[in-house]
Formats: C-alpha cells, sequence, structure tokens
C-alpha cells in the first residue's frame, strides 16, 4: 500500500462519479417541470461521470489495473448513501450488510499481495 | 453534411488506425538508445498486434449491433430481440446477429436481457483494460500541444466506443429485467476484469485478491436486493 495518493484519487474519482449518478436521478425527477434546470443537471451528471475514467488513466499510470477497480464499487454503496441523504429513499438492514461486505472486499483487495 | 472519408489516405484516420504512429515510435526508441536506456518494450511492439486487433473487432461489432438495435427500435415499433443460441457460437458471431425479429408473442425477452447484461460485462471489461492501455500511452508519450495524441489514439476512441455500446446495452437489458436482478451480474466485471489484466498486461492476483472479490460481489448482491 505505498500508492496513498492514488488510492485517494480514485476514491475521490468514485465519489464524483456517485455524485454523477444522483446528479442524472435529480435530472430526471425535474424533467417534467423545468425542462432547462434538468438540462443542466444533466450536463453537471455527465461531466461527473466523465471524471471516473480520466482519474483511472491518471491513476493506473501507477497502480495495476486489479487494484484499482475494485475501488470502484465504491459507487455501489455511495449511490444508495446518496439517494438516501438527498432524496429520502430508504435503506434497510439488508443494505448496511452488503456495505460492509463491499468495504471488507475493497480492504483485502487493497492488502493482498501479488 | 458530408461525411467523413474513410479511406486510409485520410490524415485523421491514418492517425486514428496507427496509435503509436512509426516515426514517433522510431524517434522515442532512438532518444532511449541515445541515453543508453533499453527502449520500452511497449514502443518496439507492432501498432497493433493480433490480440489487441481481436479485441478491436470484438467490440466495433458491439458498436454497430447496438446503433444498429437502437436504429431499428427507433424506426419500427416492434421490439427486437437477441437469439442467443447457448454456447455454441462464439461472442463476436453472437453480436453479428444480435439483431433478429421475434415473432409475435415470443417471449425471450428474459434471456436477451441476460445476453445484454453478458455484452455489457465483456464491454466494461474490455473498456477497464483500454483504460489500463492509453495510460500506459500516455506513460510513454509524454503530451506535447493539445494532447491530441491522447485523444485520437486507438485505444481512447475504442474505450469511448466501449462505454458507449455498453451504455446502450445497458439501458437495453434494463428494459426486461429489474435493476436489482441487472446489478449483481455486472459485478460478473469484478471476475473477468484480472483475467484480462493477467494476459494482457502482467498482472499477478492471489488467492486473497479473489476472496475480495467474492466479497464485493456478495456485497453488490445484498445492496442490489435490499430493495425488495
Amino acid at each position: 500500500m505505498s500508492h496513498y495518493p492514488e488510492f485517494i484519487l480514485i476514491i475521490i474519482a468514485a465519489f464524483a462519479v456517485a455524485a454523477g449518478h444522483l446528479s442524472l436521478k435529480k435530472s430526471s425527477l425535474l424533467a417534467a417541470s423545468r425542462a432547462a434546470v434538468s438540462y443542466l443537471w444533466a450536463l453537471l451528471g455527465v461531466f461527473l461521470l466523465c471524471m471516473g475514467p480520466l482519474a483511472a488513466i491518471y491513476v493506473l499510470r501507477k497502480i495495476p489495473l486489479t487494484l484499482a477497480v475494485p475501488v470502484g464499487s465504491l459507487v455501489y454503496v455511495l449511490v444508495p448513501l446518496g439517494a438516501n441523504i438527498f432524496f429520502a429513499e430508504k435503506l434497510n438492514r439488508r443494505f448496511w450488510a452488503g456495505l460492509s461486505f463491499v468495504l471488507i472486499g475493497i480492504i483485502i483487495v487493497g492488502l493482498s499481495k501479488p | 453534411m458530408k461525411l467523413m472519408n474513410f479511406d486510409q489516405d485520410n490524415p485523421l484516420m491514418h492517425i486514428i488506425l496507427n496509435p503509436v504512429m512509426l516515426s514517433e515510435c522510431d524517434a522515442s526508441a532512438s532518444q532511449c538508445k541515445q541515453k543508453n536506456q533499453s527502449a520500452p518494450e511497449f514502443l518496439t511492439h507492432e501498432p497493433l498486434d493480433e490480440d489487441k486487433a481481436d479485441l478491436l473487432h470484438h467490440f466495433f461489432s458491439c458498436l454497430s449491433c447496438c446503433l444498429k438495435s437502437e436504429l431499428d427500435d427507433m424506426l419500427a415499433a416492434n421490439s427486437y430481440t437477441l437469439k442467443w443460441q447457448t454456447g455454441t457460437i462464439p461472442m463476436n458471431n453472437v453480436v453479428d446477429t444480435v439483431v433478429s425479429k421475434p415473432s409475435i408473442g415470443e417471449t425471450s425477452h428474459i434471456s436477451s436481457a441476460y445476453a445484454y447484461i453478458a455484452i455489457v460485462v465483456i464491454l466494461n471489461s474490455t473498456a477497464q483494460l483500454l483504460l489500463k492501455a492509453i495510460a500506459e500511452y500516455t506513460l510513454h508519450h509524454p503530451a506535447t500541444g493539445l494532447a491530441l495524441q491522447h485523444l485520437l489514439n486507438v485505444y481512447s476512441v475504442s474505450a469511448a466506443a466501449c462505454l458507449g455500446c455498453s451504455f446502450l446495452a445497458w439501458r437495453k437489458a434494463l428494459t426486461c429485467i429489474p435493476l436489482s436482478r441487472a446489478h449483481p451480474l455486472c459485478s460478473l466485471t469484478y471476475i473477468i476484469m484480472p483475467v484480462g489484466a493477467c494476459y494482457f498486461f502482467d498482472d499477478t492476483v492471489s488467492i486473497p485478491y479473489y476472496l475480495g472479490i467474492a466479497c464485493i460481489c456478495l456485497g453488490i448482491f445484498l445492496i442490489s436486493t435490499s430493495e425488495e
């Protein structure tokens, strides 16, 4: 784990991608009532989604693909969490169990010596 | 508007088709020689070896197939489904024959959704591998000027095509089956991608690594079925 800056960058990118998904959701909610604002949210969403691959290209120059990609599965955790915070979608125990499994998996992958 | 002329003489196509342009490649290699370094293996390779050419063939056929099916959907109200003769034909044949019109009342939507998910998984894994290829390319070819060589090389264009196609196929799949069933299957990417990484980029994976991947897949399964 000598690549802390790269890992932190790819975690930030995962947050950006999750924010992109949430922006698209916001855009789809506004589509009926306020078309112009919805369009702006969609643009923001696409921009944030593009951050993922760009950050990945930068990070992959330093760390192997097999370590970088599993960190991207944070998105599966962050999107429901964000939906809970911003759109008041409910989370249940099953989600929290899944969240802990994903986090444990990422830690195991990060620590596994090739 | 006149479309681009897709012949070999077109300079743009020349750039796209030859990611490591030969002159550039020679120059970088000779620079390395001057500094008494051995040239990176990446530079001394032919622009496209056969494996990568196969890979490219795969997803350009996927691209054409997805675009065709989107177009067909727009033109006709009927939905078209994929007839996948299980396991007997290789994937690039499958994507070539994706579009076939179902007889009226046929309900093969579910199986077609799984075929689309298979396409999504393969395209996503390919896109990850291509991102790694772009990363290696940028490492060996520092950007000059507008960095067009980074945007217009074969890996970047293919990665963009892959991601675009996987998005279209993902949308198609979700019209047939719920998200809670589609998401866990998509985590198959995390199992296929390391295999490709080991084959193309000499990564190594260990048993604890696959243990971690299994945890992640289980977690994704739990998360995506938690709505029920």
